[in-house]
């Protein structure tokens, strides 16, 4: 008999460890579909990235997403709630801005027991203002995460 | 594990007792010995005379119980309500016919959604006991199993939520009810132990692989009824199980002569 007590006590413990995980607890996977923008120049065919000392970013009447940061590429949050985003990028405080319109179609998406519903995104079309801006090339359709790059930005060669 | 010690005792003490024997040679007589008939010869040939009935009957019987341990599942995992029967059946001495049906309700409500999600599973398949018995009624289990396991199930989520906290607001929306059914094939191993007359307490662990996809229009189900987690393609369970046997029917069990192994000779 004790035998079997120990098999019925081991079994239990067992039990208890197997079931020790709730998905529906934990969100171990976010989803970042933010649109991924790389700034390039192109001068005679030879094209290179393109850093730049203080760039600024926000969507137009929202708040900043990047302020006078030093980089080559910029996120762009993506609105869930409509079919296109406007945004506001400045290369450099003493120069002028251009404005970014993306055109999309938006997929909810589950992504998993704990993290819920997110939005992925399939870029239509990207418009921008040519101040500085000499050209757009969309590179990647489809906005499921922010690993890849989406669109490159040219500017003008001084 | 004590049967196992003691068998493995004897077993290794016969084994070493024969050695032993098998290394005394005999002595070569000195010269022929006159025949003696007051001695009967030492070595004796043994023969075991086949009993008269070369089979008998073993206790068979509808074995059917419940799965207690959904019951602990269900405090750490809330949104998974399920309820196993599970029924076995003797076949032969060591092979059981196994089956097991079930129900499952998946409610779950959070800040980002809310998922309802139901249906019924059932897996069919057999248990092979592993386990040397002591007596011929003895009835205890350590048994190895494979089944094959199918749901048929649906899945909604009549609200979800999709906050955008950048942009200050929010998005609703809802996914139909979707009709999956899963196939999966399942490993078992495990014990039952007759702790009074008929009635007995088990434990398994088991093994699930699925074998096809269950996901539409990129949404997986939140938990695939008697498979278990609907975003894993394998899953590890256990089950505890209190069951009762109805003893209705005998099996008959033939007698199989032991094997004798042929003794090598030696020059």
């Amino acid at each position: 008999m004790k035998t079997i007590y120990k098999l019925i006590i081991a079994g239990l413990f067992l039990v208890g460890m197997a079931a020790c995980e709730n998905e529906t607890k934990v969100c171990d996977q976010t989803l970042r579909a933010d649109a991924h923008v790389e700034f390039r120049r192109d001068s005679a065919g030879f094209v290179w990235d393109s850093t730049f000392r203080a760039v600024t970013t926000l969507a137009l009447d929202k708040d900043t997403l990047l302020k006078n940061v030093r980089t080559n590429n910029v996120y762009f949050t993506l609105d869930p709630m409509h079919d296109s985003s406007r945004f506001m990028l400045r290369i450099d405080s003493l120069v002028g801005k251009d404005t970014l319109t993306f055109r999309y179609k938006r997929t909810p998406m589950f992504i998993s027991p704990g993290c819920g519903f997110g939005t992925t995104f399939q870029l239509d079309t990207v418009i921008a203002t040519r101040h500085l801006i000499d050209s757009v090339i969309i590179t990647q359709k489809s906005v499921v995460n922010s690993n890849d790059t989406h669109v490159q930005l040219f500017f003008y060669t001084e | 594990m004590i049967r196992t010690f003691n068998f493995s005792f004897i077993l290794s003490s016969c084994l070493y007792c024969g050695t032993l024997f098998a290394q005394n040679k005999p002595v070569a007589p000195a010269a022929k010995p006159a025949k003696d008939t007051t001695r009967q010869s030492a070595v004796k040939k043994i023969t075991v005379a086949p009993p008269k009935d070369s089979s008998w009957l073993i206790p068979g019987g509808l074995r059917l119980g419940v799965d207690l341990g959904r019951i602990v599942n269900n405090i750490y995992y809330p949104y998974r309500q399920e309820y196993t029967i599970v029924a076995d059946a003797r076949i032969n001495a060591r092979t059981y016919a196994a089956v097991e049906v079930g129900y499952t309700n998946t409610p779950h409500s959070d800040t980002n959604y809310t998922y309802k999600g139901n249906g019924m599973f059932a897996t069919l398949g057999v248990d092979y006991n592993f386990l040397k018995r002591q007596y011929v009624n003895e009835k205890n289990m350590f048994y190895g199993g494979i089944r094959y396991g199918i749901s048929h199930f649906n899945y909604e989520v009549p609200t979800y939520t999709i906050h955008s906290p950048y942009w200050g607001g929010q998005l609703s929306g809802s996914y139909p009810k979707t009709n999956v059914t899963a196939h999966w094939a399942e490993l078992v191993l495990g014990l039952k132990t007759e702790v009074l007359k008929n009635f007995f307490l088990g434990w398994n662990v088991r093994t699930r692989i699925l074998m096809n996809s269950v996901e539409k229009d990129g949404f997986k189900p939140l938990t695939i009824p008697g498979f278990g987690s609907g975003s894993k393609r394998t899953v590890f369970d256990m089950q505890y199980t209190v069951s009762y046997v109805l003893p209705f029917y005998k099996v008959r069990e033939r007698y199989v002569p032991p094997k004798v192994k042929k003794e090598v000779s030696t020059r």
